[in-house]
């Protein structure tokens, strides 16, 4: 029963998913959706090992391990020409010693939060372009773009329903909505907490200042539209508190 | 007083509030003075201050400040141009950034980042102060120690303690360059 409801819902969801990004792309225009297409696809190769993930893990530990090179002597023995096998020996022993940045146990995660993050990036990218005309187009290829997101993060729901409306009188309801808020909310704080263990172990104490450096740039990069308009009402030394 | 992180949380939701309320186009205009203020204290403030301070005084009346009172002086005397700092960018004409803010979903998750960032900073700063300082606050019975495990775990994440100095610097650049961009 729980496995059939379950299915059902998926079916749904991927139908909606669909339909909303349709609407989407009919609104937005063809160029905005082929951006989102392009940021998808890319996400997609490179979220999957068997594609570009593995490669692209490889090579996240590989520059990290060039620069660990240069930073633990190796500049120094390039400006210097100082090549000899003991100063190269020594400069390896330190740098092996060191835990690559994303370790095996980590790189499924690393690959899936590329993909992710590829994807808002392309659905933030897609937001700076211009609507156009074509909205019949935009409207399939927004549809096309909503079935590839379906068939990529659906598969990842669990099997089992996570919450069913059992009671339907209306202290039930009520009490079901306050319970489906609470499942809510902390599958937003494991969400939260599993991205923030990622990012320290991945990247340590900077993950920090990498997570205040992305918030400047998102959030400035966005304020680009609709410049002119909002100079003369809030920018400049405008904007009182 | 309760646990220090009680009062870490109040300050962090409250920044958050104040970033729904004004809109994060102008917070972000906060955000750079709190930057420029974080760099200034702790690439030449903490380091070079606390010997200024005994050499100047050792000048004036002779005699060496023990070493708690150069921790009163600093922890108390940062913590005040910092909040100085702060007010002076909620104040009057502010620094908001040209341009118009993202409504929605999207614009509520901004002016969201954008206020835990700055309740954060700000935050996070003043209880550096303290930590560094080996908490002067205690002397006054304030706020009591030791920490909680939390409160412990938290304090190793303070800002200053996982963000270069230097990278304050950078920030306020890339802040700069996106303010008088045409």
């Amino acid at each position: 029963m729980s496995g059939n409801t379950a299915e059902l819902q998926a079916n749904i969801l991927f139908w909606i998913i669909i339909a909303l990004f349709a609407w989407q792309g009919y609104q937005r225009g063809i160029w905005s959706e082929l951006t989102k297409l392009a940021f998808i696809i890319a996400g997609f190769l490179l979220g999957m090992p068997e594609y570009l993930g593995k490669t692209l893990v490889k090579l996240v530990n590989n520059i990290t391990f060039a620069i660990q090179f240069l930073i633990h002597g190796g500049a120094t023995a390039i400006i210097t020409g100082n090549f000899n096998a003991t100063t190269l020996n020594k400069i390896f022993t330190e740098i092996k010693r060191l835990p690559p940045p994303i370790p095996k146990e980590n790189a499924e995660m690393a690959m899936f939060l590329a993909m992710v993050f590829l994807i808002l990036i392309g659905y933030l990218v897609s937001t700076l372009l211009k609507k156009d005309k074509m909205p019949g187009m935009a409207l399939v290829i927004g549809a096309l773009n909503g079935y590839l997101l379906s068939i990529i993060f659906l598969p990842l729901l669990p099997d089992e329903p996570p919450f069913t409306f059992k009671d339907m009188s209306v202290t039930g309801v009520v009490k079901q909505l306050g319970e489906l808020f609470s499942y809510l909310v902390e599958l937003l704080i494991k969400g939260v907490a599993g991205l923030l263990n990622f990012m320290f172990d991945t990247f340590g104490t900077w993950a920090i200042p990498i997570i205040l450096f992305a918030i400047v740039i998102i959030t400035l990069a966005s304020l680009t539209r609709g410049k002119k308009k909002s100079s003369a009402s809030s920018g400049g030394t405008g904007g009182g508190s | 007083m309760g646990p220090f992180e009680y009062l870490w949380l109040t300050v962090f939701f409250f920044f958050i509030l104040i970033a729904f309320v004004r809109g994060y186009h102008r917070e972000l205009g906060a955000t750079t003075l709190i930057f420029v203020a974080l760099f200034l204290i702790t690439y030449f403030a903490v380091p070079k201050l606390p010997t200024i301070i005994n050499k100047l005084y050792r000048e004036t009346f002779h005699i060496s400040l023990s070493q708690r009172s150069i921790e009163h002086i600093m922890a108390s005397g940062l913590s005040v141009i910092f909040i100085a700092i702060i007010f002076a960018s909620y104040a009057g004409d502010t620094f908001a950034f040209k341009g118009k803010p993202t409504k929605g979903f999207t614009g509520f998750l901004y002016n969201l980042l954008v206020g835990a960032m700055n309740g954060y900073l700000v935050a996070g700063a003043l209880w550096y102060f303290q930590d560094y300082f080996h908490y002067p606050v205690t002397d006054f019975h304030i706020l009591q120690l030791p920490l909680t495990t939390t409160g412990e775990h938290i304090a190793n994440f303070l800002p200053p303690y996982v963000v270069p100095p230097i990278f304050w610097a950078v920030l306020v650049g890339v802040m700069l360059i996106f303010r008088v961009r045409k």
